[in-house]
């Protein structure tokens, strides 16, 4: 697998990385050689193998959904009437 | 240079078995009331309200938290030089300290009676404890609580300890550890004094495969140190971790990446760090906030979410987690003829500083060869010192910390 220009200024964009025009030529060549590198777990055989999403065996545990944080604590950023504010989205 | 990029002088709230100890913290985990940057632009100026499960039970034994210890940002480094701090290695200052924990290391070599509390991913701990010449150990996955950490990759990360006895690296992984009910993934295991170990007997495997390409200075403390454990009639065997030397790197550094990229998806100038105008489009405030990453960091978000895109992540990102099991399984089926598996921590010594310039990131990243496989199977390890700013890294079986502290009794 290679990346293409294309396809790293995709990845950029979904990932909200902005990357400068001088950045993309020597990105790419790095991004390129780990790719290759990561392409070589290609050769292991998997088939009926189950993913291991933890090293360990994990028991969830849950809490009750009660908030324990007051939300002034939570929310630490900029609020106006109680609220979180944030940039537009329109 | 000390390795602290934050003082303090906060008193511990009881008496313990750290009383008299001083204790320092990786950048990463919160102590409230301190900045924890993790050596980021874009967490600067955040200051935790509130203390990490392990500072409470620092504080609870007796320990004096006297700062806060540099680091590579976020924890991506094999060498302490992905920070603005020109971090240099206690033993020879031209060398690199290592990574990512580098001021545990500097700081657990060079004050008297310390305790450095680190964490590693893929192996943070024991590449500066190897380098800077200190013990240090890494817990099981679980063992430690995570609460109170900022995260690199949640299924990878582990708080550890640094320090420049066997005995005081033991005590400190006691305190840490312990089920916590504010870590989802901490485990429920009854409390175990670490410090407490045996002598011991049994038989040590070495890998063929993490002994073949060694500097020679490496080489020859290696075969010094098991001439030595020889002659205490330890049996030692030669085993094979095939698997793990040639598929670690690539399912560890997938599967790290993968996890950094949504981790890092919070620092959006929203909650923490510098904020932008307001009035951008959230895609537009969200891109230019996130310029605050370094190099590297921009480099890991990118291959991350490309390897859990639509179309790749089957290839990638589940194929690594897949190749994972089969790893825990071959290390698995190693602790059925051995009891512990030892082998250098590091293949070379501390590259020079002026060296380390011009490496290319997956040159940079074929350094964690010793390493990534332990982390990846979250197994305990322990590096201890075995010559000048080299380390034998001793694994175990999972939740077998008590007994890689009696193999480290020997040396």
């Amino acid at each position: 697998m290679k990346l293409s220009k294309e396809l790293l200024f995709d990845v950029a964009r979904l990932s909200r990385v902005n990357i400068s025009n001088e950045e993309t030529d020597q990105f790419l060549d790095e991004l390129n050689d780990v790719v290759k590198a990561f392409d070589l777990l290609s050769e292991v055989d998997t088939k009926g193998v189950s993913p291991s999403l933890h090293p360990v065996k994990i028991t969830p545990k849950l809490r009750e959904d009660k908030p324990e944080v007051k939300k002034k604590t939570a929310l630490f950023g900029e609020m106006e009437d109680g609220y979180f504010v944030g940039p537009s989205l329109k | 240079m000390n390795g602290i990029v934050t003082s303090s002088n906060m008193k511990p709230i009881a008496k313990g078995v750290l009383s008299g100890v001083t204790v320092s913290f990786k950048d990463c985990i919160c102590v409230k009331g301190l900045p924890a940057q993790s050596s980021s632009k874009i967490l600067k100026g955040y200051i935790p309200s509130f203390n990490a499960t392990c500072v409470e039970k620092i504080l609870s034994q007796g320990g004096t938290i006297i700062g806060k210890t540099a680091q590579d940002e976020f924890g991506f480094g094999s060498f302490g030089i992905n920070n603005s701090y020109d971090l240099k290695n206690p033993v020879d200052p031209t060398r690199v300290p290592g990574g990512s924990s580098s001021g545990s290391a500097i700081a657990a070599k060079t004050i008297k009676n310390h305790l450095a509390i680190a964490e590693s991913t893929g192996g943070s701990i024991v590449n500066p404890a190897a380098f800077c010449q200190v013990f240090g150990a890494c817990p099981t996955y679980g063992r430690v609580s995570r609460y109170g950490l900022i995260d690199y990759a949640n299924s990878l990360d582990k708080i550890g300890v640094m320090a420049n006895t066997l005995e005081l690296t033991a005590k400190g992984l006691t305190v840490i550890s312990g089920n916590c009910s504010k870590d989802s993934t901490s485990v429920d295991l009854p409390a175990e004094d670490f410090s407490k170990f045996e002598t011991f007997k049994g038989i040590l495997g070495v890998p063929k495969e993490y002994v073949e390409n060694l500097s020679p200075e490496v080489k020859q403390a290696f075969q010094l140190a098991i001439e030595k454990l020889k002659s205490k009639g330890i049996q030692i065997k030669n085993i094979s971790l095939a698997l793990n030397a040639k598929y670690s790197i690539p399912s560890y550094y997938v599967i790290a990446l993968s996890e950094t990229s949504t981790n890092l998806a919070k620092y959006s100038g929203l909650r923490y760090g510098p904020q932008s105008d307001f009035k951008l489009h959230y895609n537009d405030y969200f891109t230019k906030v996130r310029q605050n990453f370094g190099v590297e960091a921009k480099r890991r978000v990118i291959l991350g979410t490309f390897t859990r895109m639509a179309g790749y992540r089957s290839a990638y990102y589940i194929k690594a987690l897949k190749v994972r099991t089969l790893l825990i399984e071959e290390y698995k089926k190693a602790f059925k003829q051995v009891s512990a598996i030892i082998h250098p921590t590091m293949p070379i010594l501390p590259p020079k500083i002026k060296d380390t310039k011009n490496l290319s990131p997956i040159e940079i990243y074929n350094m964690d060869l010793l390493t990534a496989g332990v982390n990846l199977a979250g197994l305990p390890h322990l590096t201890v010192p075995i010559g000048e700013m080299v380390g034998m890294l001793i694994t175990t079986n999972h939740f077998e910390e008590r007994k890689m502290f009696s193999v480290g009794g020997l040396l």
